[in-house]
């Protein structure tokens, strides 16, 4: 049966969205806008003069450098490195396809600190600029890797051929004719790295290269200098929000047409062994490495011996149950965005659905310390406690429940709801029978993506957890620091099962984003 | 009764099409069809009645109980309105029997009086549409017009007092389509329910409908029965949307239009024309028949040559030159068919249609 949908079908009864709906939705929203808002208002605290002030110290100049060094150099690799990957992925025909294309989107499953401390195992000498450059361009490759692969299997490759009948060489017809197809998606996955890279805390403090985000920790935790660590904050949330803004607009452009693909172009065996370095560049450096560097330090006799076990029970105890927690507040907030935002438009719903989104664009530090100032000022009662920790969670990663119930909700045709009511049912129950068990798959996905998020994430929960609260991540990142590394051996191995399975697992769902995981 | 009435409606849609002062009234048991080109604003009066858009203007009532008016709507699941949308549109995860059985009460718990009684209408209805063996399926494993049946059944479960059906065969092949339609308009029939079909197939209006409503950009062109639609059309657009015309020019003479078929007889639409005013004449290609002994009833003849004939099986369109050098169509039973190049004597066996040049 062929499905038409006509543009002028209506989606709903009106076009205003319901006032309880649009109620919830702002509550949510502002509930995701507190950490920037209160991070300004602190800063506004502070005066400009001190501001100022705080700014001109050569340390901090060189802490912004050093972000934005880092944040250019691990973006123009990621870009180019990328882009390589996705065209020797697309265009040239290769034995598994599908494994290689998999293959290559697992760095992003791994934590940045997780494949750090994977280095480190076997050469504790590592620090500074290189091997955070090289390390976080590995596990960020796949941002640009993913889209720009998905963007040539669309881009329409007659272009090229007609460029080369016109004179232009292989190479010559790629820039000519395909590069301006998937330039939208390159440029949008780049500054995904750019972002990554700037809002970093695990990599570059084991590697001990000082960026805004260690100068933020440093100058909370060593000095509880608060005036110095709001304005490194605020300095900081201007570049996230600076690239998101760009991301957003590259976005905006990428193209919509489908076209014929190219069909993989066959090459000689040989030329194909060397183009492997390029496909398993990011996967080796990001995954490979850091999995034998941790395994062969598990395996040791010593490490199995020295095994915490109870301490090892309490940290998965701990992390799975703020992962839960977390799961439950972030879909319980994306809820009223999405459904919104599936199935209305306007500025008022694109304004709510944008702060809905601002966890993505906030480094997990700066929420974590806004939390901090608010927790104390506010509501002191909940100061280290877990409550303001799982919050701190459901803002950071609500974004990627929005996103896929959004998906899920808006797959719901509205004509299935309009049959609904034809046949008797009042708006409340088309939406829990009709609805609600069709979007359910989007929910879950959406809370199991938080929950692994929540599990790895790191510079947040240390500034946020309560004493005597020790997730995987923070005892891994405690031993590693002290270079305990067959202490915290343990923790890694529980973190890569849980950045791994659940990776698996969804990979099978149509509707995730690769980019997600 | 159920009789269903739509009095000077009006649905200001946004930038699309929407409806202007339609007036309509369906009597009960009666399948009336809205006929209308793509875009008409014919789905739009679907919506308006079953609840799901509301009225800028005029009313809409079953019986005496009044449903829209631009002051209330009553929702659409208090409405007694089915529908059967284009496609469809069943409910992915339920099976046939739960999706026949949506809008009956005493689902959640089986076993019990309305639990016995919702699996006797489900059964009742998978047996009324031909599908009793498919009530466990799930509606991915139905082809498309079992599909177009279940939601008829589901529509017709909760008995509603007016059914309305958007396009529901456009989606089908030919073939499933006209046996389909045959079988639903029969199934209403015998139901005895108040029916409105939208579509925008003209043949399918004239062989379904007691009545056809003709519309265009939102208003109401012609509301009347297949033959008066067809043979009396009120326009000259009506007269081209509804089936294929003849188009001459002519002039006008005391009842008679002088043109290159000769004088043929015809009846005034919508205007009063004067004896020597320049008038358009239109026929319907069956109208015009080689037959030379009815010259003296409607016309004055012609002589033509055939130069095109599109067989159609049942039919012909034969396409003939006049001498007088304009072209003509003509249907023709294909039973015995002249040949291109043979030379006929053309008449026009009932009366055209002048309409103002």
């Amino acid at each position: 049966m062929t499905t038409i949908v006509r543009a002028t079908e209506p989606t709903v009864t009106g076009t205003r969205p319901p006032v309880g709906l649009v109620a919830f939705a702002v509550v949510a929203a502002a509930a995701a806008a507190i950490p920037l808002v209160y991070l300004v208002v602190r800063a506004g605290e502070t005066g400009l003069a001190t501001i100022i002030q705080t700014l001109s110290r050569g340390r901090v100049l060189e802490y912004a450098a050093n972000s934005l060094g880092l944040a250019l150099a691990v973006t123009a690799t990621a870009l180019v490195l990328g882009t390589a990957v996705a065209v020797v992925l697309t265009r040239i025909r290769v034995p598994f396809p599908r494994s290689w294309l998999l293959l290559s989107s697992l760095p992003l499953a791994v934590p940045s600190y997780l494949a750090g401390y994977g280095w480190l195992v076997s050469f504790p000498s590592l620090s500074g600029f290189v091997p955070s450059w090289l390390l976080l361009a590995a596990v960020t490759t796949p941002y640009v890797t993913l889209p720009v692969a998905a963007a040539l299997r669309s881009a329409t490759g007659d272009l090229e051929g007609v460029a080369r009948s016109l004179g232009r060489g292989p190479i010559g017809a790629f820039f000519v004719a395909t590069w301006p197809q998937v330039r939208p998606a390159a440029i949008a996955g780049s500054l995904l790295v750019a972002l990554y890279a700037l809002s970093d805390f695990g990599l570059v403090a084991m590697m001990r290269f000082p960026t805004l985000t260690w100068g933020i920790n440093s100058a909370y935790a060593a000095s509880f200098d608060r005036a110095q660590a709001a304005t490194l904050a605020l300095l900081l949330v201007v570049m996230a929000l600076v690239v998101v803004a760009g991301e957003r607009g590259a976005r905006r452009q990428l193209p919509r047409t489908t076209a014929r693909a190219v069909r993989p172009r066959t090459i000689s065996r040989g030329m194909l062994v060397s183009l492997l370095p390029v496909v398993a560049a990011a996967p080796v450096v990001g995954v490979a490495v850091p999995l034998l560097g941790l395994g062969t330090r598990l395996v040791q006799a010593d490490t199995l011996r020295a095994v915490d076990v109870p301490r090892l029970l309490g940290a998965i105890g701990a992390t799975v149950g703020v992962a839960v927690a977390a799961a439950v507040l972030a879909v319980l907030l994306a809820l009223p965005i999405a459904a919104l935002a599936a199935r209305y438009r306007g500025r008022l719903v694109s304004a709510i659905e944008s702060v809905g989104y601002l966890g993505h664009a906030l480094p997990g530090i700066v929420v974590g310390l806004s939390l901090v100032f608010f927790a104390l000022a506010v509501v002191p009662a909940l100061y280290q406690s877990v409550v303001v920790l799982v919050f701190a969670y459901a803002v950071l990663f609500m974004p990627k429940a929005i996103g896929t119930m959004r998906a899920g909700l808006g797959e719901v045709p509205p004509r299935l709801i309009a049959v609904a009511r034809t046949t008797g049912a009042s708006p409340l129950t088309a939406w829990w029978r009709v609805t609600v068990p069709l979007a359910l798959p989007s929910l879950g996905v959406g809370a199991l993506l938080v929950a692994i998020a929540t599990m790895k994430e790191l510079p947040a929960t240390l500034l946020l957890r309560p004493t005597g609260i020790n997730t995987l991540a923070t005892e891994l990142w405690n031993r590693t620091v002290v270079f305990e590394f067959g202490a915290a051996a343990p923790y890694a191995a529980v973190l890569v099962l849980i950045a791994a399975v659940p990776a698996m697992i969804l990979s099978g769902v149509r509707s995730t984003a690769k980019e997600e995981l | 009764m159920s009789e269903l009435v739509v009095e000077n409606a009006s649905v200001d849609y946004g930038s699309t099409v929407g409806i202007a002062d339609v007036s309509l009234r369906v009597d009960s048991g009666e399948l009336v069809a809205v006929l209308g080109p793509s875009g008409c604003g014919k789905t739009t009066l679907l919506l308006a009645i079953a609840g799901l858009l509301p009225l800028a203007e005029g009313r809409i009532a079953v019986g005496d109980r009044e449903l829209s008016s631009p002051a209330a709507t009553v929702p659409p699941e208090k409405r007694g309105v089915g529908w059967v949308p284009q496609e469809a549109s069943l409910f992915p995860h339920l099976s046939v029997g739960e999706n026949i059985g949506f809008a009956l009460a005493g689902g959640a718990r089986r076993g019990g009086v309305r639990g016995r009684e919702r699996a006797a209408r489900i059964a009742e209805l998978a047996e009324l549409i031909g599908l009793s063996g498919l009530v466990g399926r799930a509606p991915n494993q139905l082809s498309g017009g079992q599909a177009q049946r279940v939601a008829l059944a589901r529509a017709l479960a909760p008995r509603p007092d007016v059914l309305l059906l958007d396009e529901p065969f456009a989606a089908l092949d030919t073939q499933l389509r006209v046996g389909l339609r045959r079988e639903v308009a029969e199934l209403l029939r015998a139901q005895g329910t108040t029916s409105l079909l939208v579509t925008h197939d003209q043949e399918e209006a004239l062989t379904l409908a007691d009545r056809v409503a003709v519309i265009r950009d939102g208003r109401l062109e012609q509301f009347g029965t297949p033959e008066e639609v067809y043979q009396q059309p009120a326009s000259d657009w009506v007269a081209r949307f509804v089936g294929d015309v003849v188009e001459l020019d002519g002039e006008w003479r005391q009842g008679r239009v002088s043109c290159a078929l000769g004088s043929v007889e015809a009846a005034a639409v919508g205007f009063t024309p004067r004896d020597g005013e320049l008038v358009r004449l239109m026929l319907r290609p069956e109208w015009i028949v080689p037959r030379p002994d009815l010259l003296a009833r409607a016309a004055a003849g012609a002589d033509a040559r055939v130069s095109g004939i599109s067989y159609a099986g049942h039919d012909a369109m034969l396409t003939c030159d006049l001498v007088t050098g304009s072209r003509v169509r003509m249907r023709l039973p294909a039973v015995e068919l002249p040949q291109v190049g043979d030379e006929l004597r053309l008449a026009v066996q009932r009366p055209g249609l002048a309409f103002a040049a």
